[in-house]
Order: C-alpha cells, then structure tokens, then sequence
C-alpha cells in the first residue's frame, strides 16, 4: 500500500491495492510525496503491526489532519472461485476497524472500490431502482464488504464506487478484455474470447475513474449520507464493436475465436442516467487509442 | 421472475416539435400495458436522437427526458442524417429487440406488437413495415423511391432491399452488430442483410402526414441523392459480372469474326476493300474483350476487398430462447 502526501490539501491519502484502478489513482494525485509501506495481505497478526506503524506515521504528520483511505484491493477476478476473496475479506475488516478507530481522532473518509458488474451481472438497463442481484462468488463478496462497510462506518464517511467493466492498461496489473485484443492484435497473436460476439457490457476507462476519485476528495462535503457512486459510461458496446474498433486502431485483423463461455454471454448495461455529476468517461475509441501506445 | 425481454425504442429528431409530445404519450400508454398485463415484455428505454433539430424539439424532449427514467436523449454533434442518428440511438440501446420509429408519428407505436408478433412466428430477424398504400402521398416521390428500389434489387439481386423502410423491427444484437461495422457511407438496412437473411414486411396502413400535407420531411432533393448514393455504394452490384460476361461474348464473337474474315480472304482476297481494316478489327475486338474481363475480374476482387472492410461478417450466431414466451402472450392478444 502506499501513502500519498498532498500538503496543500491537507491530505493523507492511503491506497490500499495498486492493480489498475489504485495506480491509476495515485498516478492522478499527484501527490507531493508518496510512502510505501507493507501490507501483508494474507496474514491478519501482521497486518496489525502494520496498520499500527501507518498510524503512527499519520500521528507524526500533524500537517496532514484529513485522511482518506482508498480500498481498491481486488486479487480475486470475475471468475475466481469462492476461497479467493476469504482473505481479501478480512483485510478489508481489519482496515475498516482500524479507520473506525481513527475516526476519533481525525476526519477520516472511506472510499470502497466494489463492482458494478459483479453485483448486477446478467441485468440490463440497470437503474436506481434495480436491484443487486450478484451471480457469482466475485459479485457475492463484493456485496458483503460493502455491507461490511456500512455495517463498521458511519455513514458520514463512506464512498462505495461501483464501475462497470473498467478497461485500461498497467504493466503487471490484470489484463482485461481490450487491453489483451490490443496486446495479440499488436503482436500479430491469437486471441480467444470467453464470450459472445454480441455480449454487451458497459466500459468505462481507468482514467476517468481516477479523474473522478480526484473530484471527489477535490469536492467532499463531510456529513452525508454514505454515498454510492455508479461509475459507467451508460453506453454499452458488444464485443464485435470492440474487436472493430481495436483493428481500426491497429490497423489490422484481429486474430480471434470465441469460446462460448455460458456465463459470460448476458448482457449487463447501465441507464446513462446513473452517471453522477463530475463523471466524464471518454469513447471507446478514445481510450483504447490511448492504452495502445502502453501495451 | 420470468424472462423478461426488453424493447429499445429509437427516435431521430429532425423537425418533430408538433409530435415528440403525442408519440411520447402513445409508447408511454403501450409500456404501461404490458407492466398492467406482467407481460413478458417490456419498453425499457426511448432513445431520442437529436441530429441538430431545426426547431424546438429538444426543448419539449427535455422535461420527458428528466422526469421519466426510461427516456433519454442523445445530441450529434452536427446533422449527420437519418441514418447515423439510428445508428447513434441503436448502438445505445441493450434491448434484445430493437425498433426504430420517425418522429413525425408517421409510424404509429400501435403496430410494434404486430411485427413483433411476425418476426417470432416466422424466426425473423427484421421486420419492416410495408405501407400499403404510398407512404409520402405524392405519386412523385413514391414512384422515384419505390423504382430505385426495385432498380437496386435487379442489380444486386437481392430482394429484401424492396422491403427496405425506417420502421424496422430488429433483434438487438443483430441491429447492434450491424451499426457497429457501418462507416459513414454505409447503408444501414444492407449492413443488417449481412447479418440475417431472415427479413420480411408487414403490410401497415402508414402515411407520411407531414409530406402529404405539404409540410416537406427535411429531405431536400440532394439529401435523398445521397441516400440512394450510399445505397448503391452499400450494396454488391452484381454488374461486374456481367461486365465479365459481356467480355467474354465480345472476345467469342472477335474469334468467330476473325475466322470470317479469314475465310472471306483466302476464297475471295482483298474483298474487305481497305487494306488492314481486317487485323485492325480483329486485334481490337480481341484485345478490348480481354480488357473488359481482366477489369472484371478485378471488380469482383476489389468488391470482396470492399465488402471485408466493410465489415461483413463471415458468421454470427443468435440467441432466441425468449421467443417462445413472447409468442405465446402476443397470440393471446391477438388471437
């Protein structure tokens, strides 16, 4: 995990998690200095000291009094089985206690990456009105911790963000579904599919989730209720549509075969009218162009 | 809870200020009475495409859009025409069956159960609505439209592109798949009959009020040139082939010439008058034939290379397990 000084703000930023959407996050601060502390994530003694010697660096840093801890830990995928979140659970109750505590010492804000696409999977049109309805372990563990938060927070402090499909691309991170066409496509390699051509999801690009995460600690209001945030783009595209796009791109064919994943052929879409204010998300186009160069 | 199959509706905006309301008010009566009937369908979203109206559409479209969370409205950055205002609207939407109506209640909501109807019982993909009379109500622009077509069928051979209208009724993922291979020239309806061949008509009492009352569609005489210029883009003109066959029998009838004219010298010489008419006649006959085939031969290659940019598809596969419960309360409706 790492912490993020911002002086002028008067802010401690702690990310816990640096896969695509954390480092995304801290690449977007531009913070004034930047810590690395340790964090074992299977080992719940270890993870005490550790959260006790994060603490006591915040304590020796009077001249940031405003914390916002950041949890975008995420090592079980979509696919994972069941077991692979059991740990990742605990650690994100072991942080909330921690966060509680420090509470009473500071203004401390919580913000939790879940998943739009793990809770809602196989809806469309998903709306305010629609109901989590996860399928899956990925979607049903996402659904506890954010339970969990609300359980252990009060509401004043907590933001749950829940992106749709996020696609982008960091070196080591998990490679997504585009970020692999583009990769193969680059490459002149072979690329199998674990959906159907017309399965369609909402994308939205890791960058302009970080761009909002910086709006919001920019412009957080203490004294709400626990907010949830739906970070979608409200225009879904099938895989056909993204293939084209990455060999427009490319400028050639994209080696590909699709396995017809039973699980992964549902459409999952958001209403458009979900996006909160202060969400901008660019066009595919515009953001596959823009992980080409990195991939 | 039951399958529940969901319906997009698009609308492109132009000139419809006198009718967004009313068209509104109708496919919010029909989404209301399938929630009323728990039917196995419902109107999950109406799309309104703004393609830089030219009157006050979008200030009516507005409030709907605001206080109804199904409706929403989408702005092009310029007018790009009928089309790709579709197009826009279609590859927003996520219902599995997709519908694209005019603005100008031209295409009243009351009939979508009915092609839907058609497209399950008969495993259809698009369903267009068939006027059965001259849609716009004046003999020119409904001769000129329907002799195009039927000119486009002869070409190309393909017969659906007479049941071509923008009251179409799509499967979603097939009108979704085909908006997302369309580039600026491409004809919508021909990308979708490169995806299904399973489209029909269903014969509708629709009329064009606003043409037939004088009040012009926004079509000017040039737009509806370039209509018909992309469709012949769009569409594989099976011409070259017969380029191909016209240089074939030129070359047959060049030999059958040249054996004449051989003939003809050896029984009777210099009987052609002017000396080197004949091998002129001949290498011309010959070599223009040979001409005419290398050029189709390479029309009919460039036409593939064409059709593979364009993105025709080598396959694409379908879902149709909502069909059976959607059939079964459509009948009982209609029976």
């Amino acid at each position: 995990m790492v912490i993020l000084e911002r002086q002028q703000q008067q802010q401690a930023l702690l990310i816990f998690g640096l896969g695509l959407i954390g480092s995304s996050i801290k690449n977007a601060l531009h913070a004034d200095q930047c810590h690395h502390f340790p964090f074992s994530w299977e080992n719940t003694t270890q993870q005490s000291e550790e959260l006790s010697n994060i603490g006591k660096f915040l304590e020796e840093h009077a001249n940031l009094p405003h914390v916002e801890v950041i949890w975008t830990a995420g090592k079980g995928g979509f696919s994972s089985p069941d077991h692979a979140f059991a740990s990742e659970y605990q650690a994100l109750e072991q942080v909330l206690h921690w966060t509680k505590n420090l509470r009473k010492t500071r203004p401390v804000n919580f913000h939790l990456f879940s998943s739009a696409g793990g809770l809602f999977e196989g809806q469309i049109l998903v709306d305010q009105d629609s109901t989590p309805q996860p399928l899956r372990p990925y979607g049903h563990w996402k659904m506890k911790q954010e339970r969990l938060a609300m359980d252990l927070l009060e509401n004043s402090m907590l933001h749950i963000y829940r992106p749709s499909t996020v696609y982008g691309y960091q070196a080591g991170a998990r490679t997504g579904l585009i970020a692999n066409l583009l990769q193969k496509g680059k490459s002149n390699t072979f690329v199998e599919i674990f959906a159907s051509k017309s399965a369609l999801r909402d994308y939205i690009y890791v960058e302009d989730i970080a761009q909002f995460l910086v709006h919001q600690l920019e412009n957080n209001t203490p004294a709400k209720p626990t907010q949830i945030h739906f970070l979608v783009s409200g225009k879904s595209s099938n895989i056909l549509e993204i293939c084209q796009l990455a060999s427009e791109i490319l400028n050639k064919p994209i080696l590909s075969s699709y396995r017809l994943n039973l699980e992964n052929t549902a459409d999952n879409t958001f209403s458009p009218k979900l996006k909160p204010s202060g969400l901008f998300t660019r066009s595919l186009m515009e953001g596959m162009k823009g992980m080409v160069g990195e991939v | 809870m039951a399958l529940q199959t969901v319906l997009s509706i698009i609308v492109p905006i132009y000139s419809g200020s006198a009718y967004v309301n009313e068209l509104f008010e109708q496919l919010a009566q029909l989404k209301e009475k399938w929630e009323k009937d728990q039917a196995p369908l419902r109107l999950g979203e109406l799309i309104f495409v703004n393609d830089q109206s030219i009157d006050d559409s979008v200030d009516k479209i507005r409030p709907l859009a605001d206080n109804h969370t199904w409706v929403h409205l989408l702005h092009l950055s310029k007018n790009f025409g009928q089309h790709p205002a579709s197009m826009a609207g279609i590859l927003h939407s996520s219902g599995q069956w997709v519908i694209t109506i005019d603005e100008d209640l031209q295409h009243p909501p009351a009939h979508i159960e009915p092609m839907l109807l058609k497209a399950l019982e008969e495993e259809l993909d698009v369903v267009y609505a068939s006027p059965t009379a001259g849609p716009h109500g004046k003999v020119s622009r409904d001769f000129s439209s329907s002799f195009f077509k039927k000119l486009m069928v002869r070409l190309t051979g393909d017969k659906n592109i007479a049941l071509f209208n923008s009251y179409r009724l799509m499967r979603g993922e097939i009108a979704r798949s085909a908006a997302s291979v369309c580039g600026p020239d491409t004809y919508f309806d021909v990308a979708l009959t490169w995806f299904t061949k399973g489209m029909s008509a269903l014969e509708l009492p629709i009329k064009d009020v606003r043409t037939a009352q004088g009040q012009g569609s926004g079509y000017s005489f040039r737009k509806l040139l370039a209509h018909a210029r992309r469709l012949l883009l769009s569409a594989q003109i099976n011409a070259y082939r017969a380029i191909a066959v016209l240089g074939i029998a030129i070359f047959f009838l060049g030999v059958m010439l040249s054996g004449y004219i051989l003939v003809n010298e050896l029984i009777q010489p210099g009987s052609f008058g002017s000396k080197g008419w004949p091998s002129l006649i001949i290498a011309t006959m010959i070599f223009g034939a040979t001409s005419v085939i290398l050029l189709a031969l390479i029309l009919e290659y460039l036409s593939i290379v064409v059709q593979k940019a364009q993105g025709k598809p080598v396959f694409f596969v379908i879902d149709r397990k909502a069909d059976p419960a959607l059939i079964a309360y459509l009948q009982h409706g209609h029976s």
